[in-house]
């Protein structure tokens, strides 16, 4: 800052309130060696230059936080070990397989590490006698509820693979997912009823769960698929059928609502004093109302319609036209015979009102303009397209000339 | 606040603003420092009508060049005249009695010169002076009941409006003559309403031709008919 100031040659430092001391301010409390240091370990931690901390001043900057990765944990061995060429086996296999693997020597010879994960699904096996005693369906034979037990214990009652898997045995019904879905569900149940194991709770909840309704599991599915094979304009409809009902069923209960308020108020309002008093009160009201006679007083207006009270100037409520429509607009005003300004000349009540009423009547013609001179352009085009066509199809030259020229006499008149 | 409001009533109160301007002349002192022109800006009512009674006071902001460029007025007549050379906007505050925190704010072009684009005022009671003057109103929705009665009682002063410039015959003319514009446009409306529906009828019956040509020749196979 002072360099600054004794390159600029400017004058000593003007103090205003505003003005933030740019190098630290002398403080009566602590002495100038002490001052000294605090800088110089500032300037140490932070590892800058004198200029800069001048700059400054007395606080040091942010600290912004970076998050450093997470690296890897590096295993550092203190000592080399000795690895062997081991066979080893896995209790998960069945086959007794032993093959071999790097391990390291002073590790012991458990089981395989991830032979823990082979975990299977609790299928039912049931004996002869078991199935002979509650297990019959006439259109399950033995064998094809032997092959639908195996496969859901091979595949982890994962039922799209095991359907894919199933083989229809000929001289049966064809099953389908619902249907092993159920029988293996009903096999499950039966077998449990049957063993009677003593009913705690948790066997409560197995036996509970073990339902399968095929009709509604099918009815399900048939829904999904009609939902997932729906048109967008089916989606579409389907959505504004919806916020339709939505809107009657307010208005219903509006009207609802409404019914029983006027109820209420009926009852509550017969009261035979107000009878008596009703047709007098009509009259007057009718006849103080009559008896106004419509004074009108030159410059107020009274209208029906609701006001906001407030002040304001007339000629700053007037409707801007956008700056595209502004020549259009001026245009028009000059061929109707009226001098082309933004305001009325005399902007009272009435000719304000005129005013306005002008402007949009305008706006409307010109919309009405453009769109005549689009749909000229089309009818145009689509003539020249079937001419064009007639041409060279089985019409005659005649009914060309027929044509063509009626289009014409409109172009001269839209081009304003 | 207890005061009604007079619901459905909207009271006007009609104003002039603007500036006359005389040229200075030939022996005029102020001439050495360059002026050439003597103005007066100032808010009125029309045809010189007293606005006092609802006008408090007004506030003239000139141009920075001007010692003193922010002249209040607090007594009629409200208006500044002063001499010079250019032209600027003034921006001008009209404060009323009853409202106090609400100044109407109007902006006015000074001329000295009869500009191009605008209308000069031709009044014959002020025949030697540009006028560049402007009619609005003031306009007040729903007014407390002492205020409409102070206006009722003041109305006098405004209407009815006679006078060279600003007259109910001039509001009538132009009334009518906007009037006469809006029928001739609602005019020109219908009979764009009615060219466009015939135009469309017909557009309707092209299509279809284009369409039943196109059906045919697909059938027979005719490359001649491809568009």
């Amino acid at each position: 800052m002072n360099e600054v100031h004794d390159m600029l040659a400017l004058g000593p430092v003007s103090t205003s309130p505003n003005a933030q001391p740019l190098a630290p301010p002398p403080s009566s409390k602590s002495s100038n060696g002490k001052r000294r240091k605090a800088e110089r370990d500032l300037q140490q931690e932070l590892d800058v230059s004198s200029e800069v901390l001048h700059l400054m001043g007395d606080i040091p900057p942010p600290i912004l936080v970076t998050s450093r990765p997470a690296l890897k944990p590096q295993i550092r061995h203190s000592r080399v070990t000795k690895w062997e060429w081991r066979p080893f086996t896995s209790s998960a296999r069945t086959d007794g397989l032993a093959l071999r693997h790097w391990a390291n020597a002073s590790e012991n010879d458990d089981d395989y590490r991830f032979s823990s994960f082979n975990k299977q699904v609790d299928v039912v096996q049931y004996t002869d006698d078991e199935y002979e005693r509650g297990l019959g369906r006439p259109d399950w034979t033995r064998e094809e509820t032997d092959q639908l037990m195996a496969l859901c214990r091979q595949f982890d009652l994962r039922y799209p693979v095991i359907y894919d898997r199933w083989e229809n045995v000929p001289s049966q019904p064809v099953k389908d997912m619902e249907d092993l879905k159920e029988r293996y569900v009903e096999v499950s149940r039966n077998i449990l009823a049957l063993r009677n194991l003593l009913p705690d709770p948790a066997q409560k909840a197995a036996l509970a769960s073990l339902q399968f309704d095929k009709f509604k599991e099918r009815e399900r599915k048939r829904h999904l698929d009609l939902l997932f094979s729906r048109t967008q304009e089916e989606v579409d409809e389907e959505a504004r059928l919806h916020a339709e009902l939505l809107q009657h069923e307010e208005r219903h209960a509006k009207l609802a609502k409404d019914r029983q308020e006027v109820i209420l108020r009926f009852y509550k309002g017969l009261n035979p004093q107000e009878f008596a008093n009703y047709n007098t009160k009509r009259r007057m009201i009718r006849e103080a109302s009559m008896n106004q006679a419509p004074t009108i007083i030159e410059g107020v207006t009274v209208t029906a319609e609701k006001l906001t009270p407030g002040l304001f100037l007339r000629s700053s409520k007037l409707s801007s036209v956008k700056p595209a429509m502004q020549a259009k607009y001026l245009a028009v005003i000059q061929e109707l015979d009226i001098r082309p300004t933004d305001r009325p000349r005399m902007g009272t009540g009435a000719v304000s009102q005129r005013f306005e009423e002008l402007k949009a009547n305008v706006l409307q013609l010109l919309e009405l303009r453009k769109m005549a001179d689009k749909i000229e352009t089309e009818l145009r085009v689509h003539s020249h397209k079937r001419d064009l066509m007639v041409a060279g199809g089985v019409a005659t030259d005649a009914k060309r000339v027929a044509e063509s020229p009626a289009v014409e006499p409109d172009r001269k008149r839209v081009r304003r | 606040m207890a005061t009604r409001r007079k619901k459905g009533i909207q009271a006007a109160l009609p104003i002039v603003y603007g500036n006359e301007t005389s040229k200075l002349p030939d022996e005029a002192p102020e001439l050495q420092f360059g002026h050439t022109h003597r103005w007066t800006v100032y808010v009125r009512g029309p045809n010189g009508a007293d606005i006092s009674h609802y006008v408090r006071k007004v506030v003239f902001r000139l141009h920075e060049s001007f010692t003193n460029a922010v002249r209040t007025v607090e007594a009629p007549p409200f208006e500044v005249t002063e001499t010079g050379w250019g032209e600027f906007e003034i921006v001008i505050a009209v404060h009323l009695h009853d409202f106090p925190e609400r100044p109407i704010k109007l902006t006015h072009m000074l001329r000295l010169f009869p500009p191009e684009d605008q209308t000069v005022i031709d009044d014959p009671s002020r025949p030697d002076l540009l006028v560049m003057e402007r009619y609005d109103e003031i306009v007040l929705n729903e007014p407390t009941e002492a205020f409409y009665d102070h206006f009722l009682q003041n109305i006098s002063k405004t209407y009815p409006m006679t006078g060279p410039v600003w007259n109910r015959g001039a509001e009538i003319a132009e009334a009518e003559m906007l009037d006469r514009a809006n029928l001739e446009v609602l005019r020109q409306m219908e009979e764009l309403r009615h060219r466009i529906m015939e135009k469309d009828q017909e557009l309707a019956r092209v299509k279809a031709d284009l369409a039943a040509g196109a059906a045919m020749q697909g059938a027979m196979g005719d490359s001649a008919g491809r568009l």
